[in-house]
């Protein structure tokens, strides 16, 4: 697996910075999978795959499906919403096919898959921001 | 594997059960698109250095400390909020088209909130804290805005000055231009803009009502 992203990192790092928000971006997620699926759906939007509107409305349907007047959890109760909305999305446009996604999602929870699909290893973890030269296989 | 399930019993429909683990979730979306060449690991960590480093709520205050400063640009700004902030900042994006602007004012204040989901100008405001996207926040500042504002963020509005809760919808995005602190005559505008906090321009905070020294 040659695909790596600090996504990981980054989390610490804004983590730490929420103590001040008003400096930095101001994000607030709870875990690293909540930054990966904020930044992977709007890089979907970036890259012309839905207009912002169509995920949108997908939101708050799945919001709506699923409302509870409990804020435990926001975070991580809003952006499950989030990658409901983004599946069912996908899916509707025929991005994902059949079953081959859940079938991955199940290769995640048991461990088949695991996170080193994106986690920088320890051993070069110092070189995956700016040299990425000699990680390239062709 | 202990998932053995009938293919749509728990999925209703949906391409993934929505009780998986969102960790495994996640990671299935971001590995899929890759692999199958949709998205690449750069465009996305390319977001997330955007959001980690340009968008946020310093964007909306420079906007504000230009209204302050120029009494035009506050005109077109109250005009059309997302056409004269892309002009003159080139803020723009996701969340970014139909910002409207709300003017608070001696006898007017304005507060935001999103009874839908989470809508959110995120050009000048950046993401929005996880306060607002919560169902108490969502549900108590429409039912009791006022004591809301005092029990929940300590912001005492008179009893003479009107609230309008203005309801951010899938078709528009509020923001809010706070009034001037008293006491700020001849600051700079990057000065000001230093003044401005997101949650003034959310509604949830009324540094209008202070004295600059005070803030």
């Amino acid at each position: 697996m040659t695909d790596t992203t600090d996504l990981d990192g980054i989390i610490a790092d804004l983590r730490e910075r929420e103590a001040f928000p008003e400096r930095g971006g101001d994000l607030s997620f709870d875990a690293p999978w909540q930054a990966r699926a904020f930044a992977t759906v709007v890089t979907l939007y970036r890259q012309g795959f839905f207009e912002w509107n169509e995920f949108q409305a997908r939101l708050i349907e799945a919001i709506k499906s699923a409302e509870q007047a409990d804020d435990t959890d926001a975070e991580e109760v809003y952006y499950r919403h989030w990658l409901e909305a983004a599946e069912d999305l996908l899916s509707d446009q025929g991005v994902v096919v059949g079953d081959e996604l859940e079938r991955r999602v199940r290769e995640f929870e048991s461990g088949e898959r695991d996170a080193s699909e994106f986690v920088v290893g320890v051993d070069h973890a110092h070189t995956h921001t700016h040299s990425h030269d000699h990680d390239h296989n062709h | 594997m202990s998932h053995d399930r009938t293919p749509d019993e728990n999925r209703n429909g949906h391409p993934v059960p929505r009780d998986a683990d969102p960790q495994a979730r996640a990671r299935a979306l971001q590995s899929y698109l890759i692999e199958k060449e949709l998205l690449t690991t750069d465009q996305i960590d390319e977001v997330m250095s955007l959001y980690e480093d340009e968008i946020g709520p310093r964007n909306g205050a420079r906007v504000v400390a230009r209204a302050w400063t120029d009494a035009d640009y506050r005109e077109r700004l109250l005009e059309d909020g997302s056409v004269a902030i892309d002009e003159a900042f080139g803020y723009t994006g996701p969340e970014g088209t139909d910002i409207v602007v709300v003017e608070n004012t001696d006898d007017v204040h304005n507060v935001v909130v999103c009874t839908l989901c989470s809508c959110y100008p995120w050009p000048v405001l950046g993401l929005p804290p996880t306060w607002y996207k919560s169902p108490p926040y969502r549900s108590k500042i429409v039912r009791s805005p006022r004591r809301t504002l005092r029990e929940e963020f300590g912001v005492n509005i008179d009893d003479d000055v009107e609230i309008r809760v203005r309801d951010t919808s899938a078709e528009v995005r509020y923001m809010v231009l706070p009034r001037r602190p008293v006491g700020t005559d001849g600051m700079s505008e990057s000065d000001l803009a230093a003044l401005v906090t997101r949650d003034s321009m959310i509604g949830v905070d009324r540094p209008g009502d202070e004295h600059v020294e005070e803030l």
